[in-house]
Order: structure tokens, then C-alpha cells, then sequence
């Protein structure tokens, strides 16, 4: 039998970036890269997994945002026409490299890929990715939990209550909606703890959440277990803790895997390599290079001088690591055992895009760790953290830490010089929705549909997403905190006065056109 | 914090995208949209175990106030933030461990500010302080916690069943201690009964009348664990020690930029 247990999770998130607006949008692109580079190798990987009879189990978060937009039908046809060009390409390129063998093979194997991951887009999954996970839940392989509706940083937006309570609840209706069942998880967005928001979740039913390490090493009552066991929070929602030591192979930049010199260099696309005139018609329409994903080279080493890329010993890599991740586990969960009076359980939560976007190995290196669990030892077993509570249903009551897993382990991030003035912003934009919900009880016709999209305006204002952009420099993360807000501020004015603009009403319930089903009244209090 | 897609398009959208926002900091203020219900107000928000911000909004109606509450003293007035240390406790309005001041400039509308001391709650007032420590409030924040830089000393454990209850939602029954897991004891129990068997055939050289409770069996070490006696792994400052904060932000695979590129295909 099992001495312990290896419960991986993937967060897969991507903020709300629909620009119907635009003609062609530079930040729609990113979910385009991410579910050719990500979500659709993934599923490869887990349907082959289904397949081949392989018992596994996985834990993938997907956010509401991100399942809004994999199910958006205009997303889902620019999608498309984006492949049709990048196919276009890979045939172009089949052609420019004839002559140069070692480019070519690669070439065609990206060309391959695209055409694979076309049929499987069309045919397979019938253009919805959120479905083709959602039958992979029903399989009982994976369980999905839910998430903030639009990854709001719940600690920062914690002075109003009403801010948190809506975006818990509106992100848990979102994945009932979606996924026919209640969810037993929820991922707090970028893991943001702080004592109370479990309370806000034990209301809606869920069982458990996780936290950076020191989350649940700082806890209140120090842990007997550190964080090889759960916690029960006050509200009895379970904490989870992220173990270091796996988290740090996969994610270090020293000594993860993916910084290997085998490994596919992400940097060098041909969209900025090669002649303008070349590659025009695939990058912006600006002009603007954007990845296009044919990538030449490998990592090489710590400088510029970059070698050609080798499938064949790239794959023999990430076998090799998949077996020392293996090998790893084993030992660790061999020692935990020996000193706990229960079988350990290591938790290790990844983003989900740097599998295949980041670290294109990365799908290939999960398949082979997740068959190798399977065949090649029997000290440890995968299992949901779900499954895991019903196993141990007592655990050690505490309060964990205020923490969350950004740099320095707290808020700094997403609270700085840089990003601070949102929050002044937000926190008001909180108290108009107060406000407008407790004077208007029981709206209807216009003016409930100006109140539904003014708290859609205000949760898409409230992405951590925009406060990481601005403090990495970008304006984009500026821009839309304002957007929304502007047109929160409007609203809220139009709806008080009693004199809606119905057609600039429609024209931006057409473009932020998240959460059909919201109901602003959650922000009553 | 994750998100490598956007961290990897920040820099580029820097480096390319030549979109000017007009929107400014300053027309950003709803103020403007509706000041009516503008008040003076501090809110106080934690950044890390060792730094806090404040930020502030203070009506001309206020200053006007102050300014007559002050009469000649104003010019001579400090703004302030007064912290009120309320750790562990209820504050009943005179109860705080204690208050220090940080002289602020009213005009600056947010601060930060450096702490000694992790773990802590503050909540803080927004006034003026004059030469005799008069502190004239303004506005009063809500209790903001600082987290925590360290494990707690080890305590005595407390234990919960959670469970699913049709009727209430989750229901909790609190225990002083851990219990024994079923599969633990049946495995010791199967250990121990594999060792009696093992020292069955000794018995028959034995006086009868001994006593069979003296029997020494060692037990199983699984099972010896529970019984104290064992060396004391501490796993809290095992994960402590593993710990490198916020090491997902950190990630770049490579310090190749595009823009470097030499040999071109």
C-alpha cells in the first residue's frame, strides 16, 4: 500500500482580454498562444491518459474569466482564423528552410502540430476546451475547482465585504453554471490569504482552498505536520500548504527543470528574427512582432549564442526529469511517512500556462511523470485534495497566515509605488455598488440591466492582473482599471440621475460581456 | 505570483505597442463624478510584516473645520497619522497597547510606513497634532493586521472533524487531540500479532505460570511513534527552511531577449 500521497495542481488562468472592439487585438492573442501551447497539449495529454486506461488524478483550477472566454463564441472563430495563418506560415516555412535540414524537421513538426490541434479544436472539442475538461471531471480524473470571478486580490479589496463576498460568489455561480455540480475547492487568487475570507467561502459551501508555504507554517497554532497535512480554519474550510521542495524543481529559475539547456528556448520566435516584409501578414496588424510559435532553438546556455533545437533530446529530458521528480517524491514522501501518523499528502500547485507556453517539454514531462507514478513504484499515489479530506476528515484546527505566493510572499506586488493609486479607486468603486444595490432592491428593465453591468465594471476592474502589469510597467493594466471604472463611475451616475444611456448601455454590455447570469444584488449588505 | 503568458508580454508590450491612454492618475477621480458623497476618510492597508499604506482623502470642508477648531495653532499644526497598537484585542475606545504618531503631509494623499514589529493590528487616526500633543481626528481607519514573519512556538494542537451536513452546510466537532487513525492501529495491530506468532514457539520452554502481560514484544515503530520517545522532526520549520518567498515570480527560463538575435535561420 500507498505511503503517502502527490497532489499536483494547475491554476490556469487568463484575465478578461475580449476586444471586439479591435480588429485585431495584441492581448487576445494570449489566450490564442495559450491554448495552442497549453490547454490543448494538455488535454492531449489527459485524453491519452484516459486511453491508455492510466488511474491519475489532477487538480486544475480554471478561472472564470479564462472559462468565459474558451466559451465565447467570437473568441472561439478568431481563434481559428489566428490558426488558419499560423498553418499558412507553417507551410511557408516548410518551403524557406528546404534547404536546411535540422530547421526543417522542426518546421514541419510545428506545422504538424497546428493541423493536429485544428482537427482536435474542430472536431474533438467542438470549439469548447471548457467541455472537454468538464468530461475529464465526469471521468472522475480530474476535479475542477473554482475560482474569484475575475481574480480579484481578495486581502486589498477586504476593506469592503461586499467586494470579497461578490467575488467568491460570483465566481462559485459561474462554475455551477458551467460544470453542473457544486465545487468542493476554490483557488484564492494568487493564493491571497487573510484570516476571515475563509469564512466568506465556508458560506458558499467549499471544503478547501491552498496557500503558499508559509500560509499554513505561520499559522496560528504551528502545525504539527507543517505543511504535509492540512489545517481547518476557524470557518472549517481546509487549508492546503504548497510544499517547497517540488515547487521549487519545477518553478526555480536555478534549479528548475525548465531553465535546462535542452529545453526549447522561448525567446527566439521567428517573428522577430526574420525580415519584416517576411512575416508581416502573422504578426499585428500594426506591424507590431508577436510570437508566432515557430521557435528554432534551445536554451544553448547562459548566453546569447543559441544552438538548433532537438525534439528527440528534448523528450529524453523531460523523461529523465519526470523520473528524478519521481525519484524525489519517493524519498521525501518515505521520510514524512516515517516521522507522521498518517500518510503525508505533497501538494504542488503550478500555473498551468507554463506547461507547453513557458516550458514547451512541460505537457510531455507531465505525461511521463504522471505514467511513471502509475507503473514505476508504488510508494506514493495522486489524489485530489478532496479525496484526500475524506480519508482524513480530523485535522489540526488553526488559523493560517496572511500570505500569498507573489514576490516576497505577502502583498507587494500588487500594493507599491507603482500600482498603489488603484486600490483608492477600487475601494470606492466597492461603496457605489454598495450603494446602488441597497437603493435599488428589486430593479428591473433598464435600469436592472445598467446595475448588472455596473458590477460586471466593477469586478473586471478588480483583476490582480492589472496591478502585476502595472508594477511590471505596462500600460494595458492601467488602461483597463480605468476603463471599467470610468464606466462604473457612469453608470452609476446615469442610474441615480434616472437617465441611462441605453445605447452606450448595449454597446459595452457587447464588449464586457462576462457573467450573463449576474445578479448585482450580492453587493447588498 | 504565476501568470508567465502576461509576464512574458508586459516587456514586449513596453517595448512595442505605442498606444497612448490619455487617462492620467489625477482624471481618475470620482471625486469629480460625484462629490457629493465624498468624505474625509483614511484606510489602512498592510503590505508585508514590516511595512504598511495609508491612503487618505480630506474634504476642504474638514480643513475648514480644523482650521476653526485650531484657530491660531493651525499654522503651527502637524498632519499626522496616530496608529493605535490593538493586537489581540476588542478596542473599546480607551483599551490600546499603546500609539505612536507619523507626521505625514496632508497633501501627499497616501504614505507609507516601516514597522518594527510583525503580527500586529493597527488601526489608525488621520488628524493634527500641535505642540501640546492636541490630536484633532479627522478621519479613523479600520483595523488593518500585519502578517506574520515567523512560526508560532510550538502549543498544545487542537483537532477538527469537518463533515458535510445536508441541513447546515459543513458541521464541526472539535477534539483536544489527534486520533489514531483506523488503518494505523489495524497495521500495528497486524504487526504485533505477526510478532506473537514469531515468539509462539518460545512459549512452550516457559515456566506456565508466568505472566503473560510481561510478555516483551517490541512494538511496531509506526505505532511506537504515537508513544512519544521518537526524534523529533519538526516539519513546520522543515517547510520554513524549504521556503523561498514568492519563488514563482521569480521564473524566467532564460535571459535571452529577442532583440539579441544573431543567427538568424
Amino acid at each position: 500500500m500507498e505511503k503517502g500521497y502527490l497532489a499536483i495542481v494547475l491554476h490556469a488562468h487568463l484575465p478578461f482580454v475580449r476586444h471586439p472592439e479591435h480588429v485585431d487585438s495584441l492581448e487576445e492573442n494570449w489566450v490564442f498562444e495559450a491554448i495552442t501551447d497549453t490547454y490543448i497539449p494538455l488535454l492531449f495529454v489527459l485524453d491519452g491518459l484516459v486511453k491508455d486506461g492510466i488511474d491519475f488524478r489532477l487538480t486544475l483550477s480554471i478561472t472564470p474569466t479564462l472559462a468565459s472566454m474558451l466559451a465565447d463564441p467570437f473568441l472561439q472563430s478568431r481563434y481559428l482564423s489566428r490558426l488558419e495563418r499560423l498553418i499558412e506560415l507553417g507551410k511557408k516555412e516548410i518551403k524557406r528552410t528546404r534547404y536546411h535540414h535540422e530547421f526543417n524537421i522542426l518546421a514541419l513538426l510545428y506545422h504538424k502540430h497546428l493541423r493536429q490541434v485544428r482537427r482536435a479544436f474542430l472536431n474533438r472539442y467542438n470549439l469548447n476546451l471548457v467541455k472537454a475538461f468538464k468530461r475529464l471531471q465526469e471521468l472522475g480524473k480530474l476535479e475542477i475547482i473554482a475560482g474569484a470571478a475575475t481574480h480579484g486580490y481578495l486581502p486589498l479589496l477586504s476593506v469592503n465585504t461586499s467586494a470579497v463576498r461578490s467575488q467568491i460568489r460570483v465566481g462559485i455561480k459561474n462554475y455551477q453554471q458551467i460544470f453542473d455540480q457544486n465545487p468542493k475547492g476554490f483557488w484564492l487568487p494568487e493564493c491571497g490569504y487573510y484570516p476571515g475570507v475563509d469564512e466568506f467561502l465556508s458560506r458558499e459551501g467549499i471544503r478547501y482552498t491552498i496557500l503558499e508555504t508559509h500560509g499554513i507554517t505561520r499559522a496560528e497554532s504551528r502545525p504539527k505536520y507543517g505543511v504535509y497535512a492540512p489545517i481547518y480554519c476557524p470557518s472549517g474550510v481546509a487549508a492546503f500548504g504548497r510544499d517547497p521542495e517540488s515547487s521549487k524543481q519545477v518553478w526555480s529559475s536555478i534549479e528548475g527543470y525548465p531553465g535546462d539547456y535542452d529545453y526549447r528556448e522561448f525567446y527566439r520566435d521567428i517573428a522577430y528574427d526574420l525580415d519584416l516584409d517576411y512575416i508581416k501578414p502573422y504578426i499585428h496588424r500594426d506591424g507590431i512582432r508577436v510570437d508566432t510559435g515557430f521557435k528554432y532553438f534551445r536554451i544553448t546556455g547562459k548566453n546569447n549564442h543559441k544552438e538548433v533545437y532537438i525534439p528527440k533530446r528534448a523528450d529524453r529530458k523531460a523523461e529523465l526529469h519526470a523520473e528524478n521528480f519521481m525519484f524525489n517524491r519517493e524519498k521525501q514522501i518515505e521520510c514524512l511517512a516515517s516521522v507522521m501518523n498518517r500518510k503525508p499528502i505533497i501538494v504542488a500547485p503550478y500555473d498551468a500556462e507554463l506547461f507547453g507556453h513557458w516550458w514547451f517539454e512541460g505537457p510531455a514531462w507531465l505525461n511521463y511523470l504522471i505514467r511513471k507514478i502509475d507503473s514505476e513504484q508504488k510508494t506514493f499515489r495522486l489524489i485530489t485534495l478532496s479525496e484526500y479530506l475524506e480519508e482524513y476528515p480530523v485535522n489540526q484546527a488553526s488559523t493560517p497566515s496572511i500570505s500569498s505566493w507573489g514576490y516576497k510572499g505577502f502583498h507587494e506586488t500588487w500594493l507599491n509605488g507603482t500600482n498603489d493609486w488603484i486600490y483608492r479607486q477600487l475601494h470606492q468603486g466597492a461603496q457605489f455598488m454598495e450603494r446602488l444595490a441597497t437603493d435599488h432592491p428589486r430593479a428591473e428593465g433598464l435600469t436592472l440591466r445598467a446595475l448588472n453591468q455596473a458590477a460586471r465594471e466593477l469586478l473586471l476592474a478588480q483583476a490582480s492582473d492589472w496591478a502585476f502589469m502595472i508594477n511590471s510597467g505596462a500600460d494595458y493594466g492601467a488602461q483597463r482599471t480605468k476603463t471599467h471604472l470610468l464606466r462604473l463611475g457612469r453608470l452609476t451616475k446615469e442610474i441615480e440621475a434616472r437617465r441611462i444611456d441605453e445605447g452606450r448601455l448595449s454597446m459595452i454590455e457587447s464588449q464586457d460581456n462576462i457573467f450573463p447570469q449576474i445578479d448585482y444584488r450580492s453587493y447588498n449588505n | 505570483m504565476g501568470i508567465p503568458i502576461l509576464s512574458s508580454y508586459t516587456a514586449k508590450i513596453q517595448d512595442q505597442q505605442s498606444v497612448n491612454y490619455e487617462h492620467t492618475r489625477d482624471n481618475m477621480d470620482f471625486c469629480d463624478l460625484d462629490d457629493k458623497y465624498c468624505e474625509s476618510q483614511v484606510v489602512l492597508l498592510p503590505v508585508e510584516p514590516y511595512l504598511v499604506h495609508a491612503y487618505w482623502d480630506v474634504t476642504s470642508n474638514d480643513i475648514e473645520k480644523a482650521k476653526q477648531r485650531l484657530g491660531d495653532d493651525y499654522g503651527q499644526s502637524q498632519a499626522v497619522l496616530r496608529f493605535y497598537d490593538v493586537t489581540n484585542i476588542i478596542y473599546d475606545g480607551t483599551n490600546a497597547h499603546g500609539f505612536f504618531d507619523v507626521d505625514i503631509d496632508l497633501q501627499a494623499k497616501d504614505w507609507y510606513v516601516n514597522l518594527w514589529s510583525p503580527d500586529k493590528s493597527y488601526f489608525v487616526d488621520l488628524g493634527f497634532k500641535t505642540g501640546d500633543d492636541f490630536c484633532l481626528s479627522l478621519a479613523r481607519s479600520s483595523v488593518a493586521k500585519t502578517p506574520c514573519a515567523w512560526p508560532a512556538p510550538k502549543a498544545d494542537e487542537y483537532y477538527m472533524l469537518v463533515a458535510e451536513d445536508a441541513e447546515n452546510g459543513l458541521s464541526k466537532i472539535k477534539f483536544p487531540e489527534e486520533p489514531i487513525p483506523d488503518d494505523l492501529i489495524e497495521a500495528g495491530e497486524a504487526e504485533v500479532e505477526a510478532e506473537i506468532r514469531k515468539v509462539e514457539p518460545l512459549k512452550e520452554k516457559k515456566r506456565p505460570d508466568e505472566d503473560k502481560s510481561v510478555r516483551t514484544v517490541d512494538l511496531p515503530k509506526s505505532i511506537q511513534a504515537q508513544f512519544g520517545e521518537r526524534t523529533d522532526f519538526d516539519l513546520t520549520e522543515m517547510s520554513e527552511k524549504g521556503l523561498a518567498l514568492g519563488i514563482s515570480s521569480e521564473y524566467i527560463p532564460s535571459t535571452q531577449r529577442k532583440n539579441d538575435s544573431a543567427d538568424c535561420v
